[in-house]
Formats: structure tokens, C-alpha cells, sequence
């Protein structure tokens, strides 16, 4: 009894991971087709792959980890996790909402604080949605 | 709870929808201003008059996106080596998406002010350096400021000024001198040349004012007669040369 329900939970993780794993590709190929689309226009932006590809990593971590960790209460946990990621890692690479771009004999400027602003709201907004979706799964009985 | 949780991931939805479409919006609207070639500098125009040097450089700017521009500034320097030559700070009213804006950035400097600092740039022509910096906001949301630096020839409103003792009468106590010079300034030379004559000691001898009204590229050539007081009259001397209450030359004369 016992090693068939080990043997169960074996082929749940094996197939969790080979889940997981094929997601992540999946979401790796997205963030391969935006680098490729937004990299033609962000020459100018030396820092701009280095971002880019700590952000990717790091998100394509979380989708792993997330998916994972479903049903259990650290779902939750690495979604908030990854909202705050996104809050404070966004805002540090974009320099706060103030960018300097140069080419040429020009120098370009861009100011865009209210996007920044707009994103940290909706972060928040997903931080509390998910600790509310957090409390509503532990407020569940296991056998629920 | 489950109700919450929904409306909350209905406005984080909203938000990012917010997000992603404004950037890209705004970047179509500015392609949009940049194909019709909607920013544009014109001819600078520029006069001196009552002892000022005033430039007038127009510019437009057509709105061809869907947004507003608001809080509109350009600001412009203008260098001579290190040293700073005129300031302007225009601050613009909104364009509305679809209007043409016609504006200009002045220059209104006191001749007097400039020639304390760049007097050579009355008779010698320069390269003059220039930064100018456009800032503008579009859908109230997203600020852009284009920086540039440029240089400029700037052309001496009294190129080649040649100044000659032509003749002295002195039975009427007139001294002519022949002065020339051509106006290489992109402005018209507006206003009154005075000459003062001193003799051997230093003493004024002879004054002269003559009204000149020079176009752009044209050149100048009179006779001025200075009446001289007889008394004070020498073989030698020191006259100079003013517009507009600045000393432009100073130089010996001899008969």
C-alpha cells in the first residue's frame, strides 16, 4: 500500500516537472521572441540585454517554480515573491522611471514615472490578491 | 472572498492592458509626428536696433499623432569658446493632436553686453557653438527631452571694416575719412556710426555721427566729414570708431 502510494506521488513529481519544464520552455521561447522584437529598437540602450536577460531568467524561474509548487501554499508564497521581484527590479532597471538614451549627436531623455507608478500599483494590487488567495487555500481542509 | 479576488484580478488586468498599450501607442503617435517631419527649424532672422541684437529663429510643430503634447520647452545656448553668448528659454503653449504650432525662440541681448565679452565678433567672423534641448509631454504620461549640439558660423556684422584719412580742408575745418566694411551677419546693420577724432595731447578735436542701414551680405562704403575745432587741431592723433555706444576700432591717424 504504501509503495504503491509512494509510487504515486514518484509519477505526480515526474509529471509536475516534465510540466513545469515544457511551460517554462514555452514561456523561454515568449521571452526569446520579445528579446528579439525589442532588442532591434533598444540599441542605444547599452544595459538593456543585461536587464533583459536577469529578468527573463529570473521569470522563467518563477514560472517553474510556480507551477511546481501548485497546490500548496508556496504557489502563493513565490507569486508574491515574484510581484515584489518585479516591483523593485523594474524600477532599478529602468532607473527609476528615467531613462538617457544616445545616438548619434542626440541625446534622448525619457520620463515615464506614471507607467512606473501604474505598474507598482498593479503589483501591490496582485500582492494582495494573492495573499487572499493564499488565506482562502489555507482556510481550505486538506481534504478539500 | 472569491468575489474580491476576482474584481482585483480584473483591475490588475486592466492596469497592464494600461501598461502595454500606452508605450506603444505613444511610440506609433510619435512615428507618426516624426514621418511628416513634424518638428522643424526655419531660417533664423535677426536685427539690430536701438543698440539691441535681436535673433528670432522660428520654428514649427505639427502634431501629426494622436496625443497631446504638453509642457512644451526649448531651451537654447549659444557658446562663443567657453563662454556663454545668449540664453533662451521658450516655454510653449499644448499642441493638440492634428494642430500646427508656430513658434520662435528669441534672443533680445544688449549690443553693449555682448561686446564687453566678444568684442572680435563684430569684425571677425567665428564658429559658435550651440546646445539646444527640446521637452515635450505626450498623453500627460510619458516626458521626452532631445538634446543636440551643434555649431554655427557666425558671420561679423563689420567684416573688413578699413577705415582711411581721405583729406583735411582747412579752410572749413573738415576732416574726411573713408570707412568700409561688409555685413556678413545674417541681420541687417541698423543705426548710427559716431567718430570721434583726438589730437596729439588726447583732446577731443572733431566728432561725426552718420546713419547706416546695412542688409545681410551687402557692403559699405562713405565718406564721413568730421568738423574739427581748429584749435585743437594736430598732425596726429587717435580717432575711433563706435556703433551703437560700443567702441568697435581704435587707431592712429596722421596727416
Amino acid at each position: 500500500m504504501d509503495d504503491t502510494g509512494s509510487k504515486g506521488n514518484f509519477q505526480k513529481l515526474v509529471f509536475k516537472i516534465a510540466k513545469a519544464t515544457l511551460i517554462t520552455a514555452a514561456t523561454g521561447v515568449v521571452w526569446l521572441a520579445l528579446w528579439f522584437l525589442t532588442s532591434i529598437f533598444m540599441t542605444s540602450y547599452p544595459q538593456y540585454s543585461e536587464h533583459f536577460a536577469v529578468m527573463a531568467w529570473v521569470m522563467l524561474f518563477f514560472t517553474f517554480a510556480i507551477i511546481i509548487s501548485e497546490e500548496t501554499i508556496y504557489k502563493y508564497i513565490f507569486m508574491i515573491i515574484r510581484a515584489f521581484f518585479l516591483i523593485f527590479y523594474i524600477a532599478y532597471a529602468t532607473n527609476y522611471g528615467l531613462l538617457y538614451l544616445s545616438f548619434e549627436n542626440y541625446t534622448l531623455n525619457i520620463e515615464f514615472i506614471p507607467l512606473l507608478t501604474i505598474m507598482i500599483l498593479a503589483n501591490l494590487i496582485d500582492v494582495a490578491r494573492r495573499l487572499l488567495q493564499a488565506i482562502e487555500f489555507a482556510s481550505q481542509s486538506p481534504k478539500d | 472572498m472569491r468575489h474580491t479576488i476576482r474584481a482585483l484580478g480584473w483591475i490588475i488586468t486592466i492596469l497592464w492592458i494600461i501598461l502595454l498599450i500606452l508605450p506603444v501607442t505613444v511610440a506609433f503617435s510619435l512615428m507618426r509626428i516624426i514621418e511628416v517631419e513634424g518638428i522643424g527649424i526655419q531660417e533664423p532672422r535677426g536685427t539690430i536696433t536701438n543698440g539691441n541684437l535681436s535673433i528670432t529663429i522660428p520654428f514649427y510643430i505639427d502634431n501629426a499623432g494622436f496625443y497631446d503634447l504638453t509642457d512644451l520647452e526649448v531651451n537654447l545656448h549659444i557658446y562663443n569658446g567657453n563662454k556663454t553668448l545668449a540664453t533662451s528659454l521658450a516655454k510653449l503653449p499644448n499642441v493638440q493632436a492634428g494642430e500646427v504650432l508656430d513658434s520662435s525662440c528669441n534672443f533680445s541681448q544688449s549690443l553693449k553686453h555682448i561686446l564687453s565679452e566678444n568684442h572680435e565678433l563684430l569684425t571677425k567672423d567665428a564658429e559658435l557653438l550651440g546646445n539646444a534641448s527640446l521637452r515635450f509631454r505626450v498623453a500627460s504620461t510619458i516626458a521626452f527631452g532631445v538634446t543636440t549640439n551643434f555649431t554655427m558660423q557666425w558671420g561679423a556684422p563689420f567684416s573688413n571694416l578699413a577705415t582711411n584719412m581721405i583729406s583735411y580742408d582747412p579752410g572749413n575745418s573738415i576732416l574726411s575719412v573713408s570707412v568700409s566694411f561688409k555685413n556678413q551677419a545674417f541681420f541687417q546693420v541698423n543705426g548710427s556710426i559716431a567718430i570721434e577724432l583726438y589730437n596729439s595731447a588726447g583732446e577731443l578735436a572733431g566728432s561725426a555721427v552718420h546713419n547706416i542701414n546695412v542688409p545681410s551680405g551687402q557692403s559699405f562704403q562713405s565718406f564721413i566729414n568730421i568738423a574739427v575745432d581748429p584749435a585743437k587741431m594736430s598732425n596726429e592723433g587717435v580717432f575711433c570708431l563706435y556703433f551703437a555706444s560700443s567702441k568697435i576700432l581704435e587707431r592712429e591717424w596722421k596727416l
